[in-house]
């Protein structure tokens, strides 16, 4: 494993590696900034590019697009409330309204630092584990994804704040939403009014209604009052020290991330909501209600899971050539351009490969960190512009971001029927987390369930026949009885 | 009412005389190629290395977009509004049948079935250590337990789903194991690896890694002929199983409906011309497919002999269920 990490260090730093590295960062970084623009978007636009490269330089490039862009998405979700990829949409729970509360540069800050440090940890973790971990996820199977969507959703428990009843009304919604498209097994059409619902209501521009241009629509209600960002703010240094009082978040998460992005099909928007869930929990009962209303370590939680969950989508891809994301299914391709197949080949016939991913990672971290806190000063002068230019800015990123999704206007009305959706949600105080908690987990649950059934032929016993899919469940009727038993004890 | 008809006709011909004066200097300008799938699949590299070829050859952009949803449903719905002048093309595979079978807007007719670039046999494949040993083998277990045995494939009604249901027939054993439809064939393999489903229907580039790391046996392939890389695997006709070896996968290049035979024939000659190039004549080596280019013509018929074996085939597994 020396060996092999000694030549990977020689291999990856080459020049053109190393320029390669840098464009990768620097194209993740835009791509993940961009609302509506995923990773995996940015990595197919530039995989013809990879065509004349060699084969790590082109790889080293891709994997650089796919972890920069997860962090970066991070920071219009925490400005404007505008999530650049769906799992920072759990990073908006609190970072937006900590920059309501002048605090951007903070949560910036502590945003980018977890994002390094979580996919730092979890770098180690693949390093170490990645052949072991990528077989134990195999023993996911349709039983096991159903039971680890129930737990999912009975974090609503935790996820909620306030009203029990709210929040089971927006998980409601969401699963009614995700019923939308065609049937996973049968193929037959529910709710299809145009064709392009065929795959369902477009999960991307409905985030970004729900969340930013539903922001918009308040922001243009409370006026041209400033906001209170004190430039002091904008100038604090950045230290890791400052995530030293969410150590025991950053380790959590790092793990939850990691396990949970090694699971073929789990990936990163669900490793945020698992971490932010647990770190609620886990935190002081006084604690919890501020979670959702600004509270920095929702942002840790979440922003560590989501890092940590690249890292560990690599694990089955490297070692069984089994894509645990969208992003990662694009970097097969881009491996398989190169001559090269993913897979448990790949360490016995090219080893160089997985370990000049694994030095380029480690490479690509510092670059990618100095990138965004140099850029924390100029996106907090963004919060300083009146809120009308604001709002009418942040409403064409939207509109932009949902037709770039998919280069069609289709999905700038589903950004702005959703838009209003949340409007009126908010109005009525339902929070999106239990929303976007159905719509990443709605169709796992059901299309898992339903194979179940198939396998079991009809038995519901089929489900609570296997270990894994037993304690997943177990933990879930405990996560959501806990907080009813507290209740009963007071 | 009739001054619109006139100005209608004028401009119909116009159109007309310009689309064949024009047929040599295909493309005009920037070609648009939708795509069906989202990035990264096989499909999609395929047609990416296409459009890399393309350009070469043209001298003109290729520009690649994904419009992935319902099997190409998306995709054909989007072609349609696509003003057919030779300059938006888009991929096609087996797949499309299905869904054109399901479609109550589109049928065959819907596009032009432009050229065929390559064909991919189906293949059953189970764990290294399952107790299948052979295509016999799991006919006997299927016959003896019936429904205890699973069948982890893509979708329903599709390609690999109706490949299985041909063989089902053969073998005597129809609606004896339970098919089990994954969101793509990868995602099946996976399950049969770990375990999930007992068999999987898959193709030669899908499985090759697992059998070479010694993760998966590969019991019997839906081919005249063993494939190169699986020489220890019997075909399905030397296992004694009379199933129909031109059902096969297979990928091409569709264009809006009404796009003029000339460009369509100008298109095809570009796509040949690539597709013998030295890098996608290696890519189709090393993803473990078959060349098998046809024109315009050749391809519409191959098209429609598979649509019909997908009709008679899609009704079977109706009636089944």
């Amino acid at each position: 494993m020396l060996e092999n990490f000694t030549n990977a260090f020689e291999l990856v730093f080459a020049v053109r590696v190393l320029v390669a590295l840098m464009i990768g960062v620097l194209v993740g970084y835009c791509v993940g900034a961009m609302p509506g623009l995923t990773s995996s978007i940015g990595m197919a636009l530039l995989i013809p590019f990879t065509f004349e490269l060699d084969a790590i330089s082109a790889i080293v490039m891709l994997v650089a697009i796919y972890m920069a862009a997860d962090y970066a998405a991070g920071i219009p979700a925490i400005l404007v409330n505008a999530p650049g990829q769906p799992a920072a949409a759990v990073s908006a729970f609190d970072g937006y309204p900590m920059t309501l509360r002048g605090e951007a540069g903070k949560a910036l800050n502590l945003s980018i630092m977890s994002s390094a440090t979580g996919a730092f940890i979890s770098l180690i973790l693949l390093v170490i584990t990645a052949q072991a971990m990528a077989r134990a996820a195999l023993a996911f199977g349709p039983a096991e994804y159903f039971a680890l969507a129930v737990l999912g959703l009975s974090l609503i428990a935790v996820l909620s704040t306030g009203s029990t009843l709210k929040a089971l009304i927006g998980l409601l919604f969401g699963l009614v939403i995700v019923t939308v498209g065609i049937d996973p097994i049968r193929g037959s059409l529910r709710f299809v009014v145009t064709p392009m619902l065929i795959d369902g209501i477009p999960f991307l521009p409905a985030l970004i209604g729900l969340f930013a241009l539903s922001e918009v629509f308040i922001m243009l209600e409370r006026g041209n009052e400033r906001s209170r960002t004190e430039l002091g703010v904008m100038r604090a240094k950045p230290s890791l020290s400052a995530l030293w009082p969410f150590r025991r978040t950053v380790l959590r998460s790092s793990f939850i991330g990691y396990a949970v992005g090694v699971i073929p099909g789990a990936g990163a928007a669900i490793a945020s909501l698992v971490s932010y869930g647990f770190a609620k929990r886990a935190s002081k009962p006084a604690d919890r209600d501020s979670y959702g209303k600004g509270n920095p370590d929702g942002v840790v939680a979440s922003e560590v899971a989501n890092n940590a969950a690249v890292s560990g989508a690599l694990a089955p891809l490297l070692a069984l050539g089994v894509p645990g994301s969208a992003s990662a299914a694009v970097l097969i391709g881009g491996l398989t351009i190169q001559g090269l197949q993913p897979g448990p080949m790949l360490f016995v016939n090219n080893p160089q490969i997985p370990y000049s991913i694994f030095v380029s990672l480690l490479v690509g971290l510092p670059i990618m960190t100095a990138i965004g806190l140099l850029g924390v000063p100029l996106w907090v002068r963004l919060t300083r512009i009146p809120p009308g230019a604001i709002a009418t800015l942040v409403a064409c990123i939207c509109v932009l971001g949902a037709f770039a999704s998919s280069n069609n206007s289709f999905e700038v009305l589903v950004t702005v029927v959703f838009g209003i959706i949340g409007y009126f949600l908010r109005k009525v105080d339902i929070h999106p987390a239990p929303i976007v908690l159905a719509l990443v987990l709605g169709y796992m649950m059901e299309s898992n369930l339903r194979r179940a059934m198939i396998i079991g032929n009809d038995n519901l016993l089929f489900l609570v026949s296997r270990p894994i899919a037993i304690v997943l469940l177990l933990g879930a009727v405990l996560v959501i009885a806990s907080p009813l038993l507290g209740r009963l004890r007071r | 009412m009739n001054c619109k008809k006139l100005v209608g006709a004028v401009l119909g011909s116009t159109l007309l005389i310009s689309a064949s004066a024009t047929a040599q200097d295909w493309p005009n300008g920037d070609l648009r190629f939708i795509l069906h799938v989202s990035p990264g699949g096989a499909t999609d590299v395929l047609a990416r290395r296409l459009a890399d070829g393309m350009q070469q050859i043209t001298g003109t952009n290729v520009v690649v977009e994904n419009q992935p949803g319902g099997s190409g449903a998306r995709q054909l719905a989007l072609m349609s509004l696509i003003e057919p002048d030779g300059q938006t093309i888009g991929s096609v595979t087996a797949s499309h049948l299905g869904m054109l079978q399901q479609s109550e807007e589109f049928d065959l007719s819907s596009i032009e079935w432009s050229c065929g670039m390559v064909l991919d046999p189906y293949l059953l494949a189970v764990r290294a250590d399952s107790d299948i040993q052979s295509l016999e083998d799991m006919v006997a277990k299927a016959k003896a337990n019936p429904g205890g045995l699973t069948i982890g494939g893509f979708g329903e009604a599709s390609g690999g789903h109706v490949a299985w249901a041909m063989f089902e027939e053969a073998s005597g054993i129809v609606g004896d194991m339970n098919w089990v439809p994954y969101d793509s064939v990868g995602d099946a393999v996976v399950s049969a690896l770990g375990g999930h489903s007992d068999v999987a229907i898959a193709y030669v580039g899908l499985v090759k890694q697992y059998v070479e790391s010694g993760d998966m046996r590969v019991i019997g392939i839906q081919s005249d002929t063993r494939s190169e890389s699986l020489p220890d695997t019997p075909t399905y006709a030397e296992a004694g199983f009379d199933v129909d070896t031109t059902w096969q996968q297979f990928r091409g290049v569709i264009a809006p409906a009404g796009t003029s035979m000339e460009h369509q024939q100008a298109l095809c000659d570009v796509v040949e011309q690539t597709m013998q190039s030295d890098e996608l004549m290696q890519y189709v080596r090393d993803s473990e497919l078959t060349y098998g280019f046809m024109g315009p013509e050749p391809f519409k018929a191959f098209v429609e002999a598979q649509n019909e074996a997908a009709i008679y085939w899609g009704e079977r597994l109706e009636s089944i269920q």
